[in-house]
């Protein structure tokens, strides 16, 4: 202890003197003093560690993500319910009611209002339709707000207007409303408890049906004060009706028939498309088993599917048409053209293809008419895959149609570049290539047409909620596929296998010819063809000179019976015979049916007698399809989910020829766009969905009525 | 001599207090407009008590260091009559259950805020006087701790759990620090083990709160629920913050949230960003204030300066801690930050206390 006078803290000594010193100068005040510096030491440490786990404390509470606070904060942050956004209605198109909007009461509760829990429990239990854990775990819900039931009964809010419990609102809510209940289920698609379009023409047009979203808004929450709009939001403001281009009538024809053919066939699902040819106006679509979608809970998703645009199969012998169009087409084969058929067995390399009956010489109209597959490839040999794989192309085959509803599938059609002899054979009558039933109705529609493709449609008129007219639908042209010559030879043709001798017998009636092909294909099952299920179809038109309508039918997987000839052609004949009836159309070969109009079910009764007994006696006049045992690798595919786009073409308007100004359309809505253009005399072409943003011809410009106006849309809030 | 004093200290706590104003006024206003009908009501108590803090901090800035010495014994006195005033019924105002607070006209005092450091007096004139003496057992050892155990038993007594805890705390660093036998401090901790459990044991919230605090997620409802919520705010408060004045906790979620949870608060406002430049702020106070006990001019200041160190630093790392859920949560609020008049005027005088002492320390 030298120095003793000096001051015990000596910063620098501490910091720069060596440690020897440090230890003798520091601390060493007079005296036997007992402050530890080693002591002190591990205080500061105390303190340094403690610093430490406060700073990785604070990092991983604000930045490391976890789920349970993130969830915790949405729920108590919610300071707003919305109410279901009002709806437009859905009309068939002569105006009969598909979808509507009904108000109904639901019950919201706000939790922290609630004083008593128990007795609350016990008074609600009373009654609400709830279980009392249901009700329970609501109320002690972290949430402000919430709902405790959508659309009450009648019952239900009466009571519960009667006698008010603390804690509890009812509100007035808009709900969606099937009144015929299961028809047209899967083209209209269903709505969810919060007004959004789930699925069908209600999710594809869900820009025009769904009213503002502010509109529903039920609460409002500024720093815990609570306030409520007013009851009475009109339900209906600012919406758009959408008139579809379905036929209730056919429609229920369709449904019924499909029903009745699934259950005496056992078959998994029946699916069919009515369609205008002259315009590709869907007249009726529909897949059995459908659902309810007033309940659409209860039902599998799966059936919500309309299997006619969002799947593929694989077609079989009716592809045997899309062959043969090609075939007179390219000018190279004449429908009286003779094709040896090697007596039912011919080799390609390795493989053999079959027919059902050992055939000599057959001409190519009498090949379609017996269905022969070996005929077909020997056809398919005198044009080449080239061609054939072009008229493939032309007739849409592998692409998406374009139809204003969700989901569409593009089947599959493989490139022809990698077609072995075996897999041309196998295309050449409807095997290993993909097409949806859309497809399909849309290719005979064109051959019933004249050679002229048409984009198929589901609405044809959109209204504004003053039910005033805003857009009504065109039948647009996609292109020339064949000539009307080659058209005209093949519905000549396809009569041919409705008449005596043809597998498609059983579709034909009285008073109208029928044009149309039967198919029978072998499913595929892990790779390889399943002797045992088929997927049977009938297609065909009707009347077979001036087609007004096309008619397909599949049936999946039919018990007893297999060949489409058997199975779907009767369902066709049905379905024909009430459409003609709904639309008017007179015979135009020969008396007719009784013109007495039974419906909406097809009674076995009024079926003229001849009919009546070739049901029950018609020999097998089906034809076995083809039973290539190579194994393709195209499976029945699951439809590529495709986003929903609301995008019309272009808009009818009384174009007048006078000069417009194109009117600014930033920020304004399709439906605004479309009532504002129409104003003005302009065409709309619009792209995207939500609220327009940009134009062309820019605001202000002069242009002569009836040009068109691009106008761009983007999502709201962005 | 003219000297000069520790700048970066007064800086640091000018800074806490700023900001701490700041927070209180955005932590309350909501609260103090729907109760008092005055969105400034609380920070216009807390500019006051600012205000009282700044004299008070220039006083024992300007006053010479051998008056403390001297005050030992009557502020001691004085402190354990305003403990003890407390329990008389017509002076002493529960809240929450708690008899923490003495109502002296318009103003309320909480006697353990002064409890702390009367403690931290007494314990740095025993130990520089019995230095190596504090070795033995009954003439160093005793005397202090019973005095220490007799504030202690007070404030805990006034229900103010978090504050016994940080007494104690400083009393063992102190103890520690000026040579006391570990085996006589073991021993102590392990004597007021059962003491501890019978405080917890005995008051069914302070249960609630350990088993809360062990794991709050069951309790989320219930004792858990400010816990919960303190996370809530941090989480959404991530690395900026929701902005000054836009957090959402403090109008419903979080209770105390200008008292002892306004870290959480920063912590949802100002994000990490906020927190970590308060923590900042505390630690570089923290080393500026051990620095003056290193630069002490004598073993009294020394041992003052350290209790005040101590007791402001492991209250700062407590409530934090607390707020983090690193602790089971306890009444205590963030020195200089939480709304609190007496802890601001005691705090702030400990400051001018440690710029006395650094103005007299070798520079």
């Amino acid at each position: 202890m030298k120095e003793v006078k000096a001051v015990p803290g000596n910063w620098e000594a501490m910091t720069k003197g060596n440690h020897h010193e440090r230890k003798k100068r520091i601390f060493s005040a007079a005296g036997g003093e007992s402050f530890s510096r080693e002591r002190f030491g591990v205080l500061l440490a105390f303190f340094a560690v403690a610093f430490a786990v406060l700073y990785y404390r604070s990092f991983h509470l604000h930045v490391m993500a976890d789920q349970r606070l993130e969830k915790l904060t949405k729920n108590q942050y919610t300071t707003r319910l919305d109410r279901a956004a009002p709806r437009g209605n859905i009309y068939d198109i002569r105006g009969e009611a598909l979808a509507v909007t009904v108000p109904t009461d639901s019950l919201a509760l706000r939790p922290n209002r609630v004083k008593d829990q128990a007795s609350f429990i016990e008074k609600l239990d009373k009654v609400i339709s709830l279980s009392k854990s249901e009700i329970s775990e609501k109320v002690s819900s972290n949430k402000k707000y919430l709902w405790v039931k959508r659309g009450l009964s009648p019952a239900e809010s009466q009571m519960l207007r009667k006698d008010p419990i603390e804690g509890l609102e009812l509100v007035k809510e808009a709900k969606r409303f099937y009144p015929n209940r299961e028809l047209a289920s899967q083209i209209l698609g269903a709505v969810g408890r919060d007004g959004e379009g789930l699925g069908g023409v209600e999710l594809y047009y869900e820009d025009y049906l769904r009213g503002d979203a502010d509109k529903g808004l039920a609460f409002r929450d500024a720093r815990g004060k609570t306030l409520q709009t007013d009851e009475s939001v009109d339900l209906q403001e600012d919406v758009s009706h959408l008139y579809l281009t379905l036929h209730k009538g056919i429609q229920y024809a369709v449904e019924t028939t499909l029903e009745e053919t699934c259950k005496t066939y056992q078959a998994k699902t029946c699916t069919s498309v009515v369609m205008d040819p002259r315009t590709g106006a869907i007249l009726a679509m529909a897949s059995y088993p459908h659902f309810n979608p007033n309940q659409y809970g209860d039902y599998d998703l799966a059936l919500w599917k309309n299997k006619a645009v969002t799947d593929s199969f694989e077609p079989g012998s009716i592809f045997k048409v899309v062959l043969s169009a090609a075939a007179l087409e390219s000018g190279l084969v004449k429908p009286d053209d003779k094709f040896f058929c090697e007596q039912g067995i011919y080799k390609i390399g390795s493989n053999a293809i079959h027919d059902h009956e050992r055939y000599g010489v057959l001409s190519l109209r009498e090949i379609l008419k017996f269905s022969s597959n070996i005929g077909t490839y020997k056809v398919a040999q005198k044009i080449g895959k080239q061609v054939f794989a072009r008229v493939i192309q032309d007739f849409g085959f592998g692409k998406r149609m374009g139809i204003d509803y969700p989901g569409e599938a593009t089947g599959l059609v493989r490139p022809v570049g990698g077609w072995q002899e075996i897999d041309f054979a196998n295309i050449a009558f409807g095997q290993g290539i993909g097409v949806t039933p859309l497809q399909i109705a849309s290719a005979f529609s064109t051959i019933a047409a004249g050679g002229v493709r048409m984009k198929p449609y589901l609405v044809s008129k959109i209204s504004d909620a003053n039910n005033q007219p805003v857009w009504e639908a065109e039948p647009t042209p996609i292109k020339r596929v064949i000539s009307e010559g080659t058209a005209r030879q093949l519905r000549a043709m396809m009569k041919g296998v409705t008449e005596e001798g043809g597998t498609g017998t059983k579709a034909s009636l009285p008073g109208y010819s029928v044009a149309g092909k039967t198919g029978t294909a072998q499913k595929i099952e892990n790779g390889h063809y399943n002797h045992g299920k088929f997927m049977s179809s009938f297609v065909g038109f009707i009347p077979a000179d001036q087609p007004r309508l096309t008619i397909l039918v599949t049936v999946d997987e039919p018990q007893g019976q297999i060949y489409g000839g058997a199975v779907a052609a009767p369902a066709f004949r049905k379905i024909a015979w009430e459409a003609l009836r709904e639309l008017g159309v007179s015979p135009t070969d020969g008396p007719g049916l009784p013109q007495k109009r039974v419906s909406p079910i097809l009674e076995a009764s009024v079926m003229p007698t001849g009919v009546e007994q070739a049901l029950g006696l018609a020999k097998e006049a089906g034809t076995r399809a083809a039973l290539s045992l190579q194994a393709s690798d195209l499976l029945r595919q699951k439809a590529p989910v495709e986003e929903p786009r609301a995008v019309l073409p272009h808009v009818a308007t009384g174009s007048v020829s006078a000069n417009s100004v194109v009117p600014d359309l930033s920020g304004l809505s399709m439906r605004q766009v479309l009532r504002r253009l129409e104003q003005n005399g302009l065409m709309a072409k619009l792209e995207g969905s939500g609220l327009a943003f940009e134009q062309r011809p820019v605001p202000g410009t002069t242009t002569k009525r009836g040009d068109v106006c691009l106008v761009s849309f983007r999502p709201r809030n962005e | 001599m003219k000297r000069h004093f520790d700048y970066t200290l007064l800086l640091m706590t000018l800074l806490l207090v700023g900001l701490g104003l700041t927070m209180i006024y955005s932590a309350s206003a909501i609260l103090a407009k729907e109760r008092m009908h005055d969105s400034l009501y609380f920070l216009k108590r807390e500019l006051a008590a600012v205000v009282l803090g700044m004299i008070g901090l220039v006083v024992a800035r300007l006053l010479p260091l051998k008056i403390f010495q001297k005050m030992v014994y009557p502020f001691l006195g004085v402190t354990l009559v305003l403990m003890l005033a407390v329990f008389i019924p017509s002076l002493g105002s529960r809240v929450g259950g708690a008899t923490r607070w003495l109502r002296l006209g318009p103003v309320s005092l909480q006697p353990s805020e002064f409890a702390k450091l009367a403690l931290i007096f007494f314990l740095s004139y025993v130990l520089s006087k019995k230095k190596e003496k504090i070795k033995a057992f009954a003439v160093g050892f005793m005397p202090p701790t019973v005095l220490a155990g007799l504030l202690i038993g007070l404030v805990l007594l006034g229900k103010d759990l978090g504050n016994g805890a940080v007494m104690a705390v400083t009393f063992f660093a102190l103890m520690y620090v000026g040579g006391a036998r570990l085996s006589f401090l073991f021993s102590e901790f392990l004597l007021s083990l059962p003491a501890l459990y019978m405080l917890i044991a005995s008051e069914g919230y302070r249960r609630r709160r350990i088993l809360a605090f062990l794991n709050p997620w069951a309790h989320e409802k219930g004792a858990g629920f400010q816990i919960i919520q303190s996370y809530v705010a941090f989480h959404s408060g991530n690395f900026f913050g929701q902005g000054l004045g836009e957090g959402k906790q403090k109008l419903f979620y979080l209770p105390e949230a200008h008292t002892d949870f306004i870290f959480s608060v920063i912590g949802e406002e100002l994000g990490l960003l906020g927190t970590f430049a308060i923590m900042t702020l505390f630690l570089i106070w923290l080393f500026r204030a051990l620095r003056i006990v290193v630069k002490a001019p004598d073993l009294f200041s020394r041992y003052l300066a350290l209790g005040i160190g101590t007791m402001i630093g492991f209250q700062a790392v407590f409530n934090m801690g607390v707020v983090m859920g690193l602790f089971p949560t306890k009444g205590l609020p963030l020195p200089f930050i939480s709304y609190g008049g007496t802890s601001m005027v005691v705090s702030l005088f400990c400051v001018g206390i440690l710029l006395n002492i650094s103005s007299q320390g070798k520079v």
